[in-house]
């Protein structure tokens, strides 16, 4: 049990229907299907830090929703500290909702303006049934005091348009901790945040995790910040994982075209935009019908006639270094 | 807080709420005081049967000589009172439906949103004539058809704010946390819902004071309860049309049912225009 990892996700799908304007549509044919997250399996041992990086629309926030169970996949599995959770069984869902919590990207329209800080930070509790009234100022100043807001007394009564972005997302943290969670997801924690304020926020949840001993999943658009924050990284194209392994691995020899193109994004900015051809091909992510072939062939610079083809199994991962895994026929 | 400081301010802003609300509170007033200002008791006889305005009988006396003003004075407290009550009981059952229906959506949605629809589209006083008559005639009563019979329109609006809250994030966020529907809904729903059930509420007021004065003027009123429409009934009961008498007898109950209805009105379609996001014009901006 103890080797077991905390988290087991297994071909998780999950399927949008998206209604066709009137001249799109085929006869009997009015929606097409939108592949949000396909066929993701990864999983995550106890204390580590999983990156999820991709380009917008890619279905990494879509994977964060359902691992909180607000979305529920089409299809897979969820097994957290060896108990199925897409089962039905309603106290095991009750059971994982208290072990395993969000930030949320935007801090803004995630916390209630109407309540003040003290309700916000002790609903998990009250939800959970298990606070009593006056226990909620000592329980929310010492949460306050935890994600770096100095002195705590005076935030308590506050409501949080009286906060920065960068104190919201703290309150969203300490909220985040009230239940002791065994796993924190941040869904893109910094995104919506002034750069001055990031790297607090980052060195903020990087210092929790090791206290607390949690693991986290930490989803990201930026492969720098993942490659600060994270143990592994799995990148994300189309709704699938295309490639994932050790974070120095990752970053130091990606394997896929389409990691490789993002890591030089970061690497030299300069060199990508002026020979962006070398790395990525033109044109939006569209995370419609897919076969079997490659996701990632259209903008793939090294594509060939194989990428192309259904059942070549090139969406495979396959181990290229001891857990190491990509998905690419080129890189077997 | 700081959005009822806003609320207030553009109210005052709105001319017509500012109108309303002084009417309003002058009714109030007569209705508190009714036992000072009024003359006489209202449920005695104090002179003879159909007597003429005088200055002893302001507005003269009834067929059995009670004092007409007084019979007023004390019906404003009677029709203020059935008509909140009744639009309390509308708004009760408004809000119950409009939020099942906003919150759970899906098959509840469209089976709530189906009775409203009938709610709406059946005449409402034909059935409501029918139902008084069925219950028979008393204050409670009168209460409890008018409440019943008109919860539909308020349902509709408080369902379409339902539907802007659910999708905040911070509803999510309460749904992460494994919050039941009822916690949701009380905490996280309902203050944002309350400025609007509080406009729909002046709103239903003013029809349900309107609703009581025919139904009582048909009769269907409590006899022993003086509201403006029993008033009229009585009135017209005793010929009060054919005479001279309309003049000191119908025409005053029926001007002040007329006042407070339009001050209920003002007060209502102003507030429903600062909190209702899609009435909104151009208040405060």
């Amino acid at each position: 049990m103890a080797d077991a990892p905390l988290l087991t996700v297994a071909k998780v799908r999950k399927t949008f229907r998206q209604k066709l304007r009137w001249s799109e549509r085929k006869l009997g044919d009015d929606y097409k299907n939108v592949f949000a997250v396909d066929d993701v399996s990864f999983a995550l041992e106890r204390g580590e830090t999983l990156g999820i990086i991709g380009e917008s629309g890619c279905g990494k926030s879509t994977t964060a929703r359902i691992l909180v169970g607000l979305v529920r996949p089409d299809s897979g599995s969820i097994i957290f500290q060896g108990k199925e959770i897409l089962g039905n069984r309603a106290s095991d869902v009750a059971a994982y909702r208290k072990e395993v919590q969000i930030v949320f990207q935007d801090p803004y329209e995630y916390l209630n303006p109407r309540m003040r800080l003290k309700d916000i930070i002790c609903e998990p509790l009250v939800i959970n049934g298990n606070i009593q009234d006056n226990r909620k100022t000592a329980i929310a100043e010492e949460l306050l005091d935890h994600v770096g807001l100095n002195p705590p007394n005076e935030y308590l009564n506050r409501f949080t348009h009286e906060l920065s972005g960068g104190q919201r997302q703290r309150v969203a943290i300490a909220r985040a901790l009230a239940l002791r969670p065994k796993l924190l997801i941040a869904d893109e924690p910094t995104s919506m945040l002034d750069v001055s304020v990031r790297a607090g926020i980052l060195n903020l949840l990087r210092s929790l995790i090791l206290e607390h001993r949690m693991s986290m999943i930490f989803i990201t658009h930026d492969i720098a910040t993942a490659g600060y924050m994270c143990d592994r990284i799995a990148v994300m194209y189309k709704g699938r994982i295309i490639e994932i392994g050790k974070r120095d691995e990752v970053i130091n020899t990606p394997q896929h075209p389409y990691t490789k193109a993002l890591v030089q994004v970061c690497d030299n900015l300069q060199g990508f935009i002026s020979e962006r051809e070398h790395y990525i091909l033109d044109g939006e992510v569209d995370s419609f019908e897919q076969g079997g072939h490659c996701c990632f062939a259209p903008g793939c610079v090294c594509r060939d006639g194989e990428c192309h083809c259904q059942d070549q199994g090139s969406q495979e991962l396959i181990e290229v270094s001891p857990e190491h895994f990509v998905a690419c026929a080129h890189c077997h | 807080m700081k959005t009822t400081n806003n609320v207030f301010r553009l109210f005052l802003k709105g001319k017509a709420g500012v109108v309303g609300l002084v009417i309003l509170s002058a009714f109030i007033l007569v209705a508190v005081f009714a036992p000072l200002i009024s003359p006489y008791p209202p449920y005695e006889r104090v002179g003879t049967p159909f007597e003429q305005p005088s200055i002893k009988h302001l507005l003269g006396t009834n067929d059995i000589g009670q004092d007409i003003l007084s019979e007023i004075i004390y019906g404003t407290r009677i029709s203020l009172l059935i008509g909140i009550l009744s639009a309390g009981v509308s708004l009760v059952i408004g809000t119950i439906v409009g939020m099942t229906a906003g919150y759970l959506g899906g098959k509840v949605d469209a089976v709530l949103m189906r009775a409203v629809d009938l709610n709406l589209v059946i005449p409402m006083l034909p059935l409501m004539i029918l139902l008084a008559a069925f219950l028979g005639p008393s204050f409670w009563n009168i209460v409890l058809v008018i409440g019943i019979l008109s919860w539909a329109s308020p349902a509709r609006v408080i369902r379409s704010q339902v539907l802007t809250i659910k999708n905040k994030g911070y509803v999510e966020a309460v749904e992460v946390l494994g919050a039941k529907p009822f916690y949701t809904i009380v905490k996280h729903i309902l203050p944002p819902t309350m400025s609007i059930i509080i406009s729909q509420l002046i709103l239903m007021s003013s029809r349900a004071i309107l609703t009581e004065a025919s139904l009582s003027f048909l009769g269907l009123g409590d006899p022993t309860q003086k509201s403006w429409g029993i008033i009229l009934y009585y009135a017209q009961a005793r010929s009060a049309f054919l005479t001279d008498a309309w003049l000191w007898w119908i025409l005053p109950p029926g001007i002040l049912i007329t006042i407070l209805v339009i001050s209920f009105a003002y007060i209502g379609n102003t507030l429903e225009e600062i909190v209702n996001p899609r009435l909104r014009r151009n208040v405060g901006k």
